[in-house]
C-alpha cells in the first residue's frame, strides 16, 4: 500500500498546486491587465498631447494665413498709424476678419483679434465684437506676435478654455515691417475631446481647477483627487510620463486616471486635462472562466491531447498499484481464509502476505494460537478433574491438541500431531491413531471426553503415541435423529459443527438435548450423564478409576461454560460412546432449545 | 510693452517733484545701452509648441527702455524729501501704461483701469498696500507709496500683469523715451550721482557724477549683462 499511498499523495499535491494555481493565476493576469491599462493610459495622455501639439501647429499656420491676408495688413497699418482706432475702422477691420473666418476650411475659429503695432485691439471678430482700443501688449502671446514669433496659448476667457495661435503681421510694401499682429481662438469643445480620444479608447476631460471645461464623457469625476494628483513644478510637456496613474471614484465606479496640466496661460489658471479609463474589474477566478471562449477549448488552442495523456497515465498508474498493492494481496488473503475456513489449511500463510495484510494473517494466527492454549488449559482442568488419560490416550492434552496449529511461520513444531478438533478423550493418547484432517475451525465444537481410568498426566509436549489395542467396545447404538451423537470413532475429520450437531451417533444417547445452564434440572441430567458415562466404561471394560460425581459435574459445567463462552451456544449436550473400544464422552454444542 | 505710454513720452518727461529752486537746472541725456540693446525678446510661457520666428522679417529684440528710470542722487546725500503728490497710474489692458512708475515716498497713486477685465491687484511686498478686491473697468484704486524702493503690483489671475512702483530716493528722476533720451529738470545746482533704474534694481555700474549748473547733458552707459539678474522676470 506504499506506493498507492504515495500516488495518493503525489495525485493529491498536483490537484493542490493545479487548484492552488487555477485561483492564483488569475491575479497576476489582473495585476498585467492593470499595468497594460495604466501604460495603455500614459500612452493615450501622450498621444494627446501630440494630437494638441499637431493642432496647435494647425492653428499656428492658419493665424500665419490670416496674418498674410492683405486685407489684415492693410486695416492694420492703417489702424497702426493712428493716434486713435475710429470705429469706422475697426467695422471694416472686423467685416474683413469675419471673411476671413468664413472662408476657413475645417475647423474654424471662435474668435479673431486684430492688434496694432502698439498693442491696441483694432477689432474682434467671433467674441465682443464692439469692444476695441485696448490694449492687449502684455500678455504673452500677443508681445510674441508683435515682435514677430508665431506661437501658440491656452486663453481662458468668460470660464471658457481657448486653444489660441497668433501671428505678426509683416507689411511688405513699400518696406517690410511689423504692422501688428492677428490673434485666432479655438474654443475647446466636445466635439474636439471626442476627436482626440475617438481612436484610443479612452476618455479626456478639461479643467480649470475644479471646473470642467469640455469633456468626452459625461462622467463626474472626483476634482479634489484630480487635484491632489495634479502636479505644480516641472517640466509641462513630461507631465504624462512622470505622474503616475492613479485610481479615483465617479459616482459608483472606479476609474483610473492621468493627469497633465495645460500648458500656457491657462497653466497658471490652473488648468489641465485627464484621461481616464473605467478601471479594470478584477475577474478573479470565476471572471476567468467566464472568459473564456470556445475558441480557448478547440484542439489548436488547447493541449488536449496532452491532458488527456496525463489523465490515463495518473489513472493507469494508480490503479496499477492498487492492484498490485491491494486486490491481490486481498485476494490472495481471502483464498487463504477461505482454505482456512475449508479447513485445507490451519493456519494463514504469513509469510505470503505483506504488509497489513501480513499483519491480518498474524493477527488471525495469534488469534487460533491463543484458542489453542485455552483449550490446552482447559484440557489440563479435565486432566486435573479426572485424572492422566491412560497408556496410549492423549487425554487433557487432546483438547488442547485439537486447537493448536501444526506448525506456525516462523514457530517450532507443535509437539504432537492436534487429535482432530472436535474431540477429545481422557486415556486415549492420540486419539484414533489417525492422523487428524486440518480443520476450519479451530474452536472444538464436538469435544469427546473419555474419562479412562486415573493415570499420570501426559506431558504436553509428548508426542503422541500410536494407541494400544483396546478391547472391543459395546456395539455401536443405532443412531438417533436429532441426538448429534457422533460415530464410533469420533465424527469425521474436517466436518463442520453444524454437521457433528446434526450426525448420527452409533453410540448409546444418554441424553437427547442439554439443559438450560443453572437450571434445576442440571444436577440430574449430569448426574444421568455420569452413570451413563461410568456404565459405558464398565461395559468396555474399563475401570472407573477414581471419578466421582462432583468433579465430574464440575468438569461438565466448565466444559460447558466454555462451549458457550466459544461458540455462542444456549446449551451443551453430552453423550457418551464407545471409542476405540473404550468409552469417550462427547459435549455437542446446541444453538436452540430443544 | 507700454508702447503707449512710450510714444506718450516721446519727448522725455521729467517727473520733478520738488518746488523749483532759484538756480535750478537741467539734466538731460540719452541712455546708452550695450550693443544688441535688450536682446532677444525673452520667452515668457509656451503653449503646446515652442514660439517660431517669421520667416519674412528678423523679429524684434527686447527694449528695456521702457523699463529704465534714471535717478539723481544729491552727492552730500541731503535730497529734499520732496512734496508728495498724487500721481495716476493707468491700467491699460493687459499692462500698465508705464511698466515703472518712479515716485518719491508718500505720493498717492491712483490705478485707473481702462482696460476691460477686471485684474484684482495686490502689492507683493505688502499685501495690505491696496485694498483687496478687484478694479472694475473704469474703476481705479489708490495707494500709498511707502517703504521702497520698490512696490511690484501684480495680478494673481494674469501672471503677466504686472506694474512696478519705483520709490525713488531723490525727487529728481526721469523716465526715457523710446529712443532712450530723458531730460530732468528743476534740478538745483550741485553734485549728483547718476543712476539707472532697471525694471526691479538698480543697474551696476561705475559711479557717474554730474554737476548741475544750468543745463548739463549725461549720457549713462548701460554695461552689457544688464539683463541678467533680471532677466528672467519681467
Amino acid at each position: 500500500m506504499f506506493w498507492s499511498k504515495l500516488w495518493f499523495f503525489v495525485v493529491a499535491i498536483a490537484a493542490a498546486v493545479a487548484v492552488t494555481l487555477a485561483l492564483l493565476m488569475p491575479r497576476p493576469a489582473q495585476r498585467a491587465r492593470v499595468v497594460e491599462e495604466r501604460q495603455r493610459l500614459v500612452v493615450a495622455c501622450d498621444v494627446v498631447s501630440i494630437l494638441l501639439s499637431e493642432n496647435a501647429r494647425t492653428r499656428v499656420e492658419l493665424a500665419g494665413t490670416f496674418a498674410r491676408a492683405p486685407e489684415m495688413i492693410g486695416a492694420l497699418e492703417q489702424a497702426s498709424g493712428a493716434q486713435a482706432i475710429t470705429d469706422a475702422a475697426s467695422r471694416a477691420a472686423r467685416d474683413a476678419g469675419g471673411r476671413l473666418i468664413g472662408s476657413v476650411e475645417g475647423a474654424r475659429p471662435d474668435f479673431a483679434i486684430l492688434i496694432d503695432r502698439k498693442g491696441r485691439v483694432l477689432a474682434r471678430v467671433g467674441v465682443d465684437e464692439s469692444d476695441f482700443g485696448d490694449v492687449l501688449a502684455g500678455r504673452p502671446l500677443v508681445d510674441d506676435a508683435l515682435a514677430g514669433y508665431l506661437r501658440d496659448d491656452l486663453w481662458i476667457e468668460k470660464g471658457r478654455l481657448f486653444l489660441v495661435s497668433a501671428a505678426p503681421v509683416v507689411r511688405r510694401d513699400p518696406s517690410v515691417a511689423y504692422t501688428g499682429a492677428v490673434v485666432l481662438g479655438h474654443a475647446l469643445t466636445k466635439e474636439l475631446t471626442d476627436k482626440l480620444v475617438g481612436s484610443l479608447d479612452v476618455d479626456i476631460g478639461f479643467y480649470v481647477g475644479s471646473d470642467v471645461v469640455a469633456s468626452s464623457a459625461t462622467v463626474v469625476l472626483d476634482d479634489e483627487a484630480l487635484a491632489k494628483a495634479l502636479p505644480h513644478q516641472g517640466d509641462v510637456r513630461r507631465d504624462c510620463a512622470a505622474n503616475p496613474p492613479f485610481n479615483l471614484r465617479a459616482g459608483k465606479e472606479d476609474y483610473t486616471a492621468v493627469v497633465a496640466r495645460l500648458p500656457g496661460e491657462a497653466e497658471q489658471k490652473g488648468a489641465f486635462y485627464t484621461v481616464f479609463i473605467e478601471k479594470p474589474r478584477a475577474i478573479g477566478f470565476a471572471g476567468t472562466l467566464g472568459a473564456v471562449r470556445q475558441n480557448d477549448l478547440s484542439f489548436g488552442s488547447f493541449p488536449w491531447v496532452l491532458v488527456g495523456v496525463g489523465l490515463v497515465l495518473v489513472l493507469g498508474i494508480g490503479m496499477v498499484l492498487m492492484v498490485l498493492e491491494a486486490d491481490r494481496p486481498l485476494r490472495r488473503l481471502a483464498a487463504d481464509t477461505v482454505k482456512l475456513a475449508k479447513g485445507e489449511a490451519e493456519r494463514l500463510a504469513e509469510d505470503d502476505h505483506h504488509g497489513k495484510f501480513g499483519s491480518i494473517a498474524r493477527s488471525v494466527n495469534i488469534a487460533i494460537d491463543k484458542l489453542s492454549r485455552e483449550a490446552k488449559a482447559a484440557r489440563k482442568d479435565l486432566d486435573q478433574l479426572l485424572g492422566p488419560a491412560p497408556e496410549g490416550s492423549l487425554g487433557a492434552a487432546d483438547l488442547i491438541g485439537t486447537a493448536l496449529p501444526v506448525a506456525r511461520p516462523g514457530g517450532s513444531q507443535p509437539a504432537f500431531a492436534p487429535p482432530p478438533p472436535s474431540e477429545f478423550r481422557f486415556g486415549d493418547k492420540g486419539g484414533s491413531g489417525a492422523k487428524p484432517a486440518p480443520r476450519s475451525i479451530p474452536v472444538p465444537a464436538i469435544e469427546d471426553l473419555d474419562l479412562g481410568p486415573a493415570r499420570p498426566a501426559p506431558a504436553i509436549a509428548a508426542t503422541p503415541k500410536t494407541p494400544p489395542p483396546r478391547p472391543p467396545g459395546p456395539p455401536p447404538r443405532p443412531p438417533v435423529p436429532g441426538t448429534g451423537t457422533p460415530p464410533p470413532g469420533g465424527p469425521p475429520r474436517g466436518r463442520a459443527i453444524d454437521d457433528d450437531i446434526l450426525s448420527v451417533d452409533e453410540s448409546a444417547e444418554i441424553s437427547n438435548v442439554g439443559v438450560e445452564p443453572g437450571s434445576a434440572d442440571e444436577e440430574a441430567y449430569f448426574r444421568g450423564v455420569f452413570d451413563d458415562f461410568l456404565a459405558l466404561k464398565a461395559k468396555c471394560g474399563e475401570a472407573s478409576g477414581g471419578v466421582t460425581f462432583p468433579k465430574f459435574a464440575d468438569k461438565l459445567r466448565k466444559n460447558r461454560d466454555e462451549l458457550v463462552a466459544r461458540t455462542g451456544c444456549r446449551q451443551v449436550k453430552f453423550t457418551v460412546y464407545v471409542k476405540d473400544g473404550k468409552a469417550a464422552l462427547k459435549a455437542t454444542p446446541v444453538k436452540q432449545s430443544a | 510693452m507700454a508702447h503707449v505710454s512710450i510714444g506718450a513720452a516721446a519727448l522725455a518727461i521729467a517727473v520733478v517733484a520738488v518746488p523749483a529752486a532759484a538756480h535750478a537746472g537741467t539734466v538731460a541725456g540719452k541712455i546708452d545701452l550695450p550693443p544688441g540693446g535688450g536682446g532677444a525678446l525673452e520667452k515668457r510661457g509656451r503653449g503646446f509648441l515652442d514660439r517660431s520666428e517669421n520667416p519674412i522679417l528678423p523679429v524684434r529684440g527686447f527694449d528695456p527702455l521702457p523699463y529704465m528710470v534714471v535717478v539723481l542722487v544729491p552727492k552730500d546725500g541731503a535730497a529734499p524729501a520732496g512734496a508728495p503728490r498724487q500721481v495716476s497710474w493707468d491700467l491699460i489692458g493687459e499692462s500698465f501704461d508705464h511698466p515703472v512708475l518712479p515716485v518719491v515716498a508718500g505720493t498717492s497713486v491712483i490705478i485707473k483701469n481702462r482696460g476691460r477685465s477686471s485684474p484684482v491687484l495686490r502689492a507683493t511686498q505688502d499685501p495690505q498696500l491696496i485694498q483687496p478686491g478687484p478694479i472694475n473697468p473704469t474703476g481705479a484704486k489708490e495707494l500709498k507709496a511707502t517703504g521702497g524702493p520698490l512696490i511690484t503690483i501684480v495680478d494673481p489671475g494674469s501672471p503677466h500683469l504686472v506694474g512696478r512702483l519705483l520709490v525713488a530716493p531723490s525727487p529728481y528722476f526721469a523716465l526715457a523715451d523710446g529712443s532712450g533720451r530723458f531730460e530732468i529738470g528743476d534740478v538745483p545746482e550741485g553734485s549728483y550721482t547718476v543712476r539707472v533704474w532697471f525694471r526691479d534694481d538698480w543697474v551696476k555700474r561705475d559711479e557717474e557724477t554730474v554737476a548741475v549748473r544750468g543745463k548739463a547733458e549725461v549720457n549713462p552707459k548701460i554695461p552689457p549683462g544688464f539683463l541678467a539678474p533680471a532677466a528672467a522676470t519681467k
